[in-house]
């Protein structure tokens, strides 16, 4: 099996009639109800999944079934849709629950690609253990439906190539919904184990913000070297803003699972549920998936990502700034940061405070939330922790970088024209294995004018070359 | 040790037009870098928005030099409450004012206060020559604005624009397009402050070439967040993408100031 490889359990066909087992609470939950009703209850099931060695086999019998609604009347549009949250609890020790991280599956389809629906169901336990082993299944569910609908669904075990999710992603192809839940799932498990505090070696070339902007990122790789030859630091806000956040946060998430220690992932405070509802995540992933679904995943993955690196015991890493609630970074490591970020408190300052030069010490913005921090807070902040350096991003800079405090802090910046409309440049920050800085700065991608247009459906170019305003007849 | 590769972005020449003794010109470049900003920052008492489009502008003038109207990013900056009087504060600052209380108390200098909303009643610059406008009750005629005449010269420029860190959105931007017999150029201030506030002021310049009629309406429009919130709830709207639309919220919100000005040239 190549190490690219990640199980996953797909749902790959649904069958009518032939229910092993399901629970009494959800079979009468399921007999009620009638067309265009949203229902729920919990099926339970019980499974002896095949062992890890063979692969793609098909789970005997079914874990659910569907009302047996107007049985009998056939309707070429009958559409069902489901959505199912999975628990696994190995079988043998009912009393500890697996933690599954909770993986949801969407199910909507109508009577002509009934068998091909699919969603995956993650096993987030180790694959060897959890393959092999008895497993029973507690099934909470909401379910709609507007026809007859099928009777259950019949489980089959595959796995995701990484490589060629990555691939596809460098084509700028989207994933299916269920393979994003799948890395999503797997992301979660693996930063679950990183500390709120990841240390690691230079060198390390270290990323500013790219909202969404693909082909900028793309271009990072170019100028920067390509993923795993050279190590990568990214401090957070790769959504909202950019047009294809779908496709950056995807790849991200691919290139940190199979290069985990190559690759690593702070979170910015746009990986929240709260902001990328505002700022145009969560619009692209309806738009581009057909629901929230994906969104889901991901933001539901945010919640494990990192809150702070630290680069060969001397750079600091976070993408906004210090907190008066932190003086050593000890009080970082305690911070529960499993969740959605908070309004106040340390988390929240890690992920949105700015510098402020015309002051000293920490500062409330005029906002009513929220600190600036001065040099003498980052003086003694680096001198407490025996650090030289503080290195964050959260703040536009026109020239893709900024250096502050007598070159005790900096803020990199990497999405260039940010928002297609600013002209600024962006940069990477390369730091060499004996800690030296060096801003390596980029324009916008070429790609971006062709593929924006295209995105707008226009194609107008003036004589620069440059994309021209959408002309409209606005009053 | 810190170094730097160096790139220049390239100028761009500002794009202009000369149409029956009117000449109509636009400029757009980057964002202005740190030292500019730094200027700015000195010249106006307040911190510039996060993107500042500083050498930005679109500008109308009569080629006689009697008449003229500018749209600047400093100018409108320059209207701006800079005393704190009208700030707002983001939705969550009383539970985050409270929570901070008992951990950080001698934390108490406010970073100077103003309004950070950038909110402002911009109506542009007139030219030092230029009369003042009269009060009117005459309309801008919106049936000949609707006729799909050839539009000569078309230009978007943003002045300015800001996140509120993340709590909404607020920003100044012109359009501006020009007909063989008339021109409209629209400036729009749009600010949403998420579970707070949303405001529209769109100041309007038409131009009537043969008569050398100029209009200036200036329209603003405001209402809380929750309460288009509401209305939007029993839709099928995408109510985020909604949010963000300000076309489609001008529709829908109230209109708390109306001011119609007009001016004949050479009257």
């Amino acid at each position: 099996m190549k190490d690219s490889t990640i199980f996953v359990l797909h749902i790959t066909k649904t069958t009518p009639d032939n229910a092993m087992l399901t629970s009494p609470l959800g079979r009468e939950h399921l007999n009620r109800g009638q067309g265009g009703v949203t229902k729920g209850g919990v099926a339970l099931a019980e499974y002896r999944l095949p062992p890890s060695s063979s692969r793609n086999l098909a789970v005997p019998g079914s874990i659910a079934t569907f009302p047996p609604l107007n049985r009998g009347s056939h309707h070429n549009a009958c559409q069902v849709e489901a959505i199912l949250d999975f628990l696994l609890i190995p079988y043998s020790s009912t009393s500890t629950i697996t933690r599954s991280s909770r993986p949801s599956l969407h199910i909507l389809c109508d009577s002509s690609t009934i068998h091909d629906a699919y969603g995956a169901l993650h096993l987030s336990a180790d694959p060897s253990t959890c393959l092999s082993t008895e497993l029973r299944l507690r099934i909470p569910f909401r379910y709609h439906y507007t026809c007859n609908p099928p009777q259950c669904l019949v489980f089959q075990v595959s796995n995701i190539d990484l490589d060629e999710c990555i691939s596809r992603l460098y084509r700028k192809e989207l994933l299916a919904d269920s393979v994003v839940e799948a890395i999503c799932s797997k992301a979660k498990e693996l930063l679950m184990k990183e500390s709120n505090v990841v240390h690691i070696a230079a060198p390390v070339t270290v990323v500013g913000d790219i909202h969404g902007q693909f082909f900028d990122m793309i271009e990072i790789f170019k100028i920067g070297g390509p993923c795993p030859d050279t190590n990568y630091l990214f401090l957070g806000d790769y959504v909202d803003r950019g047009l294809f956040s779908v496709e950056t946060i995807s790849l991200l998430v691919c290139l940190k699972l199979r290069y985990p220690s190559r690759v690593h992932l702070i979170r910015g405070n746009h990986e929240s549920r709260g902001v990328t509802q505002s700022y145009g995540f969560y619009t692209e992933c309806a738009r581009k998936y057909g629901d929230a679904n994906v969104w889901h995943y991901f933001t539901d993955m945010f919640d494990f990502l990192t809150l702070s690196v630290v680069i060969n015991n001397e750079i600091f890493c976070v993408h906004g700034g210090l907190s008066p609630s932190i003086h050593s970074i000890d009080q970082i490591k305690i911070i529960d940061r499993f969740r959605e970020i908070p309004h106040e408190g340390p988390m929240a300052d890690l992920v949105w405070s700015d510098p402020d030069t015309e002051r000293d010490e920490f500062s409330l913005s005029p906002r009513g939330a929220g600190y600036t921090f001065g040099a003498q807070v980052v003086r003694k902040f680096l001198e407490v922790n025996s650090m030289s350096h503080i290195l964050r991003a959260h703040q536009l800079c026109q020239e893709g970088y900024q250096v502050l405090y007598d070159d005790r802090l900096s803020t990199v910046w990497s999405a260039p024209n940010y928002c297609y409309r600013c002209g600024n440049l962006a940069s990477v920050l390369e730091v060499s294995d004996t800690g030296e800085r060096y801003f390596n700065i980029f324009d916008a991608a070429p790609e971006n004018d062709a593929h924006r247009m295209e995105q707008l459906g226009k194609h107008q170019q003036n004589q620069d070359g440059g994309p021209s305003p959408v002309i409209d007849y606005f009053l | 040790m810190t170094t730097c590769a160096s790139v220049s972005p390239e100028a761009k020449k500002p794009n202009t037009i000369t149409i029956n003794g009117f000449r109509i010109s636009t400029q757009k470049l980057p964002i202005l870098k740190a030292d500019p900003i730094e200027e700015m920052t000195q010249k106006l008492g307040i911190a510039p928005p996060e993107m500042i489009f500083g050498d930005n502008y679109v500008a109308i003038e009569h080629e006689k030099g009697d008449w003229g109207i500018q749209f600047n990013a400093f100018d409108a900056l320059d209207k701006v409450d800079k005393t704190g009087q009208s700030m707002l504060q983001v939705a969550y600052s009383r539970e985050w004012q409270k929570s901070r209380e008992k951990t950080h108390e001698g934390i108490k200098e406010v970073v100077k206060p103003f309004d950070w909303s950038y909110s402002t009643d911009y109506k542009g610059t007139l030219h030092p020559n230029a009369r003042p406008f009269e009060t009117s009750t005459k309309a801008i005629p919106m049936e000949l604005l609707k006729r799909p005449d050839p539009i000569l010269f078309f230009d978007e420029v943003v002045l300015y624009e800001d996140e509120l860190a993340d709590n909404g959105i607020t920003m100044l931007s012109c359009k501006i397009r020009v007909m063989p017999g008339r021109l409209l150029l629209l400036t729009r201030f749009f600010m949403r402050l998420d579970h707070v506030l949303i405001r529209l002021r769109d100041t309007r310049i038409y131009v009537e070439f043969e008569t050398k009629e100029v209009i200036r309406e200036y329209l603003s429009k405001e209402c809380e967040y929750e309460t288009i919130r509401e209305k939007l709830a029993s839709t099928r709207d995408d109510v985020p993408a909604f949010m963000r639309d300000a076309n489609r919220l001008s529709e829908i919100l109230p209109v708390v100031e109306k001011r119609t000005e007009r001016l004949v040239l050479g009257e």
